[in-house]
């Protein structure tokens, strides 16, 4: 057996390895494990995909409840279908722009109070202009979530931050994130 | 197109980074695309951690994806998704394997059986022991069986699922140096099993 210097960490150097010590089992090696990689599937990882799934998708995620507005107040909406809402509504009528993330400011009595979307832009997208819609359609997004405000105002503070603005995407943001560019 | 075809479209040219955004906010569809590309590598490592004992893989994998779904919100895409979920499902495998096996096996303890081995194989050279090996792919499945835990997943990591060190050090919670070294031996070793039974 070659000897191979250890660190103080207990690991050894470059890695000669295998070959140093049994060229035939690092060629044997290299071939099974070129077939091992090959492998479909295991059974038993298609037997059991859906019920993963589905049992994944079913556990609770912490959420709060908020108020309905107007002739709404009532109802009560999990802050979890409200940020699903938003993003949704937003994303799917943004061009250039995607929800990043969706921060809500909710009182203790419920009211929502505040809300805050980080968007990424696409590289040459117009940010103000995609600050101005994305407002706007999160305002649709939260009218037709909790209702309409009695009076017909916006109660809800609304802000748009735009991160990533020096790391933004050159792809469709829908479809790629900075940090894959 | 119909809204769901176009959604179908969207989530399958999309990144898992991208997805696991959406995931994070509640989209169920690009979470169940995140879960249709990874479920499979998930599985394979999980059953090959847990020596292909398929009842415990069940539990880990089940587990891992149940803390992914709850846990995306609060990931933030500074190191990648597979990454991330791969920690998750490396941590459940070991958690399942110490309820199930009150003894704790390390790499400290397993090192000296490798060494005793490793004389073996140097100092054998009876070829009838090597017309005992199976299917090459089987030797190895066997080989790795006797891996220590850092070493085995060090190993399927880097050479099943394509990681770099720095992503497999992340995933294993240590230093990429670290993994230099554990992939450093587990091949040695197995490349010596394989020699041993060929």
């Amino acid at each position: 057996m070659s000897a191979s210097p250890h660190h103080h960490d207990g690991s050894t150097p470059l890695d000669p390895a295998a070959e140093d010590v049994a060229p035939v089992g690092a060629r044997a090696l290299d071939d099974a494990t070129r077939l091992l990689r090959d492998q479909p599937p295991h059974p038993r990882a298609v037997e059991i995909a859906d019920q993963v799934l589905q049992r994944s998708l079913r556990t609770p995620r912490p959420a709060e409840l908020v108020r309905g507005r107007g002739t709404m107040s009532f109802l009560r909406v999990s802050s979890l279908v409200l940020v699903e809402r938003l993003r949704e509504h937003v994303d799917s009528h943004l061009d250039g722009g995607a929800v990043g993330r969706v921060l809500l400011d909710v009182e203790r009595d419920g009211r929502l109070d505040a809300v805050t979307i980080e968007l990424l832009v696409r590289y040459g997208s117009d940010i103000l202009v995609l600050g101005d819609r994305t407002r706007r359609l999160a305002a649709e997004a939260l009218t037709q979530t909790l209702g309409a405000a009695a009076d017909g105002t916006e109660p809800v503070t609304m802000a748009v931050s735009h991160v990533h603005v020096s790391d933004v995407t050159v792809g469709d943001p829908h479809l790629v994130d900075p940090s894959d560019e | 197109m119909s809204d769901e075809g176009e959604a179908t479209a969207d989530v399958a040219a999309a990144t898992q980074q991208a997805l696991a955004r959406r995931a994070g906010l509640g989209d169920r569809v690009a979470y169940e695309e995140l879960f249709r590309r990874l479920f499979p590598s998930t599985y394979r490592f999980a059953l090959r951690m847990l020596d292909h004992e398929a009842a415990l893989a069940d539990d880990a994998v089940q587990e891992a994806w149940v803390k992914a779904w709850r846990g995306l919100p609060d990931f933030r895409g500074t190191s990648s998704f597979s990454t991330w979920l791969f920690s998750i499902v490396s941590r459940e495998a070991l958690e399942v394997r110490r309820r199930r096996r009150p003894v704790a096996v390390n790499s400290e303890i397993l090192e000296p059986i490798i060494d005793r081995s490793t004389h073996r194989a140097a100092a054998s050279q009876d070829p009838a022991q090597s017309v005992l090996a199976a299917e090459l792919w089987e030797t190895l499945n066997l080989a790795l069986l006797e891996l220590p835990w850092r070493q085995r997943a060090s190993w399927l990591l880097r050479e099943l699922e394509g990681f770099s060190y720095d992503e497999i050090a992340r995933v294993l919670d240590t230093t990429p140096g670290v993994v230099r070294g554990q992939l450093h031996r587990a091949r040695r070793t197995l490349a010596i099993r394989m020699e041993q039974w060929r």
